[in-house]
């Protein structure tokens, strides 16, 4: 058996004061990566529930019969918190793409607007003999609008439109 | 510390280097992981907007379907006037998302096969939706609201109703009522039945391969009036019935039923069919062969008298007629009034409004006895209430209107207003126009009526080569619509049918479907045959004359022209009219109606009406009135029991106390007194005083009117009513109607409230015919009566004023004191026992009226 030279044996005092510097500043770099960036994935799970109750309202209104929905002059508000849960919902006048309310990083918000079928944007092959009804309530284009305000201070909306009989 | 301590060695150098390594891997690793985990949000979006993208695209089919809904479910023309076979319709919304929908349509299947396109941001989707479109001619009877459906049997017990269906559909949202008030010859005093002469008790029949009425089945309720005795009944019969009857004048307690009739309910197009044959030609159908199928009057069991409240629902059920008692006697106090009625079962008075009730014969009340007898009936998978799938319910409103408007504006015709031969035909039978004449004082605000001949009608494209069976646009042929915008009468005035000039080929014209579509008043107008203008006073008394619509009257069983398929659309009643219609101008109205001081003060009234009536209702009495190859759709406010309005005068005697004081005021004149011929009552004939002295607008027929023929010379007729029908009531004792026979189908629907400007709520009908005085109001004062008879009304000497004060009841109705039915003039006497009988198999492919959804399909992008 050789002897070892007793300076070579070991890791010396500078050379663990790296290692550790390496890897503080490799972690350090990984964490403030995680807190730079966690508000926009915040955000985009966010905007994906915002989505998703967007898709749950859409479920609700084709099942449900036309005259569950707010009359074309009214918009529906819908308020979540932000973990999604339904807290309450009021009907106003305002019917502007958000009917009247304003961000809040607290809640989100969902509004249900209902066209008349004389709004729908639709044209037919055969425009003279095909056309949409005017003179009953049988089809509606119902827009689903939502908005929050992310972390980041920017203001989240979304939109979906179906058409129902 | 020595200096060696920080030196470098290897070791160090190597740990080093580890250390690099490691933090870099795992700063690969983890900048990956986080990179990775947010790649995974940013699927999830857009996986939520494949979704939402996927919800627009589905959504979109309902755009065309409702382009397709607003058509009745038809293809759009093409150029040459047949069905297009494909079409398409496309949009954008405002977030960039756009969508199509391509449709094709399959004229073997009826089909629409539609793929929808739908993308936004990158995303596509596509769909694919399968639609059955149900033909009108699918369904026999077909009634969209929840009113009730009843199936009338008047008086005539030589006369079914029926509803044949063959394989038509037969549905109903409300209930289905059998109403038989037949005459039956077989009162009783006691609950041992009263025997079931056949065929005429089995006279109300209904076949089908399915038939739902969602509502329920039962016979229709009549009240137990307290017999009277002991001067005109037993007092047993009074006995009998006194735990059920209900004292007069007071509130009903309990109901019987309907009598003097059954209903048989069958599958067998056969069976049905045999046993209407029955009451004209005996010996094709026993009794055995529709004991089973005869509906029960109690869907449990017992012995009767049985009672609703008590029957427990085992299973078992009553359904023999021949142990059914009919009781047939007087009620009303001195008044005296008849009733007959089937008094096998009773059931308390609210027993189809309070929540536990039980009405003896009502499906929905015994559901085991129910379905223990159509099980026994052979009637499962056949008969159902709201045990299976109920059929989507077309609602029509403007927009079909004007589609079919726009239809006929491109390949069939429109009339949008009156032709130069319309004629002034003033509404008299109707309450806006009365209260309207009445408030004017009398001015003319008749409307005009216009004439439209099928045959003067050119249809654009219209190559009858297509019709041809094997033609390949046999398939494509388009429904041709004929619109009218104004009042219109229809007539057949060729003895060979409609449109015969037009198109005479019969193998032709079965493959032609005309739609009349009739925003106001539409009006048929029938043809009467060489062989039945004789008149019943002269020859064939026993012999109903007979009217034909769309029908060869000259080969009525050889080799005849067919029928052109036609289908009436309104949401007016449409009415039917004689031949020999005469319109009620202007001079006629105000002779007939004049107006002083606010009120009408008719002189004559539709019984008495010899200037239209002579050579119509005078001269032929009761009449059978044929309808053939139509569908009728129209409106749910149409009573479908009675779906037509036979205007004119039709039938006159009836069993009303009214008539007797009310005949006798409108045949009264100024300066004449009345008095009772000699052996009679004032009220069934008084003198005809002074025959030949009558004013230029006289209240009676002239001397040498068919209203006299066959009468003792000089005399009136009974009871001051056209003599013709009381000559037919020899051959037909029990006849107090005449007769509509309707081959073809019933679609009864609601009509929406929504309409365009300058038009008006269908939902609401223009015309409402006056059907008594709670409708309108007359004053005949200046009419004078007596009353001699010792029932119903109290006695009156002859001269009295026509005032409802003077129409005094011998006992009070409830708490009217005074009749004022008895004061009040007949302007329609149309009523009608109505009979629907299954058309012809070929008459099929009439046009779309029911859309039915079929799965949505995923179709990949």
């Amino acid at each position: 058996m050789i002897p070892r030279k007793k300076h070579s044996a070991g890791l010396s005092l500078i050379e663990v004061l790296a290692s550790i510097g390496i890897a503080t500043i490799t972690v350090g770099a990984f964490t403030q990566y995680a807190i730079l960036t966690a508000g926009s994935r915040s955000d985009a799970d966010k905007q994906r529930l915002v989505k998703e109750t967007l898709l749950n309202n859409v479920l609700e209104i084709k099942g449900n019969p036309i005259s569950s929905l707010p009359a074309p002059n009214q918009c529906r508000i819908r308020k979540y918190d932000p973990l999604g849960v339904f807290i309450t919902e009021w009907i106003v006048t305002d019917i502007s793409n958000f009917c009247g309310i304003t961000p809040d990083p607290n809640y989100y918000f969902v509004f249900t607007r209902v066209l008349p079928a004389t709004s729908i944007s639709a044209t037919f092959s055969n425009p003279t003999t095909m056309k949409l009804p005017q003179y009953s309530n049988l089809l509606v284009q119902v827009n689903l609008n939502s908005l929050f305000k992310g972390n980041n201070g920017s203001t989240y909306k979304d939109e979906i439109s179906i058409f129902k009989r | 510390m020595r200096l060696k301590h920080f030196a470098l060695n290897q070791n160090g150098i190597t740990s080093l280097m580890l250390t690099l390594v490691i933090c870099f891997v795992s700063s690969i690793f983890l900048f990956n992981s986080i990179e990775q985990i947010d790649r995974n949000r940013i699927l999830h979006v857009r996986e939520a907007d494949t979704l939402l993208l996927n919800e627009l695209t589905m959504s979109a089919f309902t755009v065309m379907e409702a382009g397709l809904a607003r058509r009745l479910w038809e293809p759009p023309p093409d150029a040459h006037c047949l069905k297009e076979r494909s079409f398409s319709v496309h949009g954008s919304l405002p977030n960039g998302a756009s969508w199509e929908v391509d449709a094709s349509y399959n004229p073997k299947t009826k089909n629409y096969e539609m793929v929808a396109f739908g993308q936004v941001n990158g995303l596509k989707a596509k769909y694919l939706k399968y639609l059955k479109v149900m033909d009108a001619s699918e369904f026999l009877l077909f009634s969209a609201s929840d009113r009730d459906v009843q199936m009338y049997r008047l008086y005539n017990p030589a006369t079914p109703t029926s509803l044949i269906a063959n394989d038509r559909r037969i549905y109903t949202k409300g209930r289905v009522l059998f109403s038989a008030t037949v005459d039956m010859a077989n009162p009783k005093t006691d609950f041992t039945g009263s025997g079931a002469p056949f065929p005429t008790t089995y006279g109300t029949i209904l076949q089908g391969d399915r038939m739902q009425f969602v509502g329920g089945i039962q016979y229709n309720t009549q009240i137990v009036p307290e017999p009277l005795a002991p001067l005109h009944e037993t007092p047993l019969f009074q006995e009998l019935l006194s735990p059920y009857s209900n004292s007069w004048g007071s509130a009903p307690i309990t109901w019987g039923q309907q009598g003097g009739g059954v209903a048989v309910l069958t599958r067998s197009f056969d069976v049905a069919t045999r046993l209407k044959q029955e009451f004209t030609a005996p010996g094709g159908i026993t009794r055995a062969e529709v004991s089973r199928s005869v509906y029960p009057i109690a869907l449990f069991g017992g012995t009767p008298p049985l009672q609703a409240w008590t029957g427990v629902d085992s299973g078992a059920y009553f359904n023999d007629p021949a142990r059914s008692s009919i009781f047939y006697y007087t009620y009303g106090g001195a008044n005296i009034f008849g009733v007959r009625g089937d008094y096998t079962c009773f059931s308390k008075a609210d027993a189809l409004v309070n929540p536990a009730g039980k009405f003896c014969s009502y499906s929905e009340h015994f559901p085991k006895g129910f379905e223990k007898w159509r099980k026994d009936a052979n009637l499962e998978g056949v008969l159902f209430t709201k045990d299976a799938e109920e059929i989507p319910s077309p609602h029509l409103n403007w927009d079909n209107l004007q589609a079919l408007e726009e239809d006929a504006r491109q390949c069939g015709y429109v009339l949008s207003a009156h032709v130069g031969a319309a004629q002034k035909d003033c509404q008299f039978w109707e309450k806006n126009f009365m209260t309207k004449y009445r408030a004017t004082g009398g001015a003319d605000v008749c409307e005009k009526v216009s004439p439209l001949d099928l045959d003067s009608i050119t249809f654009a494209n219209f190559n009858p080569a297509d019709l041809v069976g094997g033609n390949p646009n046999q398939d494509l042929l388009l429904r041709r619509v004929v619109y009218l915008k104004v009042p219109t009468v229809i007539s057949q005035t060729d003895a060979k049918g409609l449109m015969t000039a037009v198109l005479g080929d019969s193998a032709k014209r079965k493959n032609l479907s005309v739609w009349i579509v009739s925003e106001d008043l539409l009006t048929l107008q029938g043809f009467q045959g060489p062989a039945d203008l004789t008149s019943p006073l002269d020859v064939d008394p026993w012999r109903i004359r007979q009217i034909h619509f769309n029908f060869d009257t000259l080969n009525p069983a050889g080799s005849k022209i067919t029928p052109i398929p036609l289908v009436l659309l309104s949401p007016e009643q449409v009415h039917l009219i004689s031949p020999q219609y005469i319109p009620m101008d202007f001079t006629k109205m105000t002779a007939m109606f004049p107006v002083s001081g606010g009120q009408i003060r008719p002189e004559r009234h539709i019984r008495t009406d010899y200037p239209r009536q002579e050579n119509d209702g005078f001269k032929y009495g009761f009449r059978q009135y044929n309808l053939h190859d139509i569908a009728l759709i129209t409106s749910s406010k149409v009573d479908p029991g009675n779906p037509f309005f036979l205007r004119g005068l039709w039938s006159s005697p009836d069993s009303s106390s009214s008539q007797y004081i009310l005949n006798l005021c409108m045949v009264s004149r100024a300066g004449f007194p009345q008095a009772a011929e000699v052996g009679y009552s004032i009220n069934s004939k008084s003198i005809l005083d002074n025959p030949l002295s009558l004013s230029l607008n006289s209240p009676i027929p002239p001397i040498g009117s068919n209203f006299y023929k066959n009468t003792p010379v000089g005399e009136f007729p009974l009871v001051h009513t056209a003599q013709v029908f009381w000559h037919q009531i020899v051959s037909h004792p029990a006849r107090q109607e005449s007769e509509v026979t309707l081959t073809g189908l019933r679609i009864f629907s609601e009509f929406e409230p929504l309409y365009p400007p300058g038009s008006r709520d269908l939902s609401t009908p223009k015309y409402v015919p006056i059907n008594g005085p709670w409708d309108f109001t007359f004053d005949i004062s200046h009419k004078r009566f007596g009353f001699d008879q010792p029932w119903y009304y109290q006695a009156k000497a002859a001269g009295n004023a026509c005032v409802e004060a003077n129409a005094r009841w011998l006992s009070p109705i409830g708490a009217a004191l005074t009749d004022p039915v008895a004061v009040h003039p007949i302007l329609n006497e149309g009523r009608y026992i109505f009979s629907h009988q299954n058309p012809a198999n070929t008459y099929r492919n009439l046009g779309g009226l029911v859309g039915v959804d079929m799965p949505v399909i995923e179709a990949g992008q």
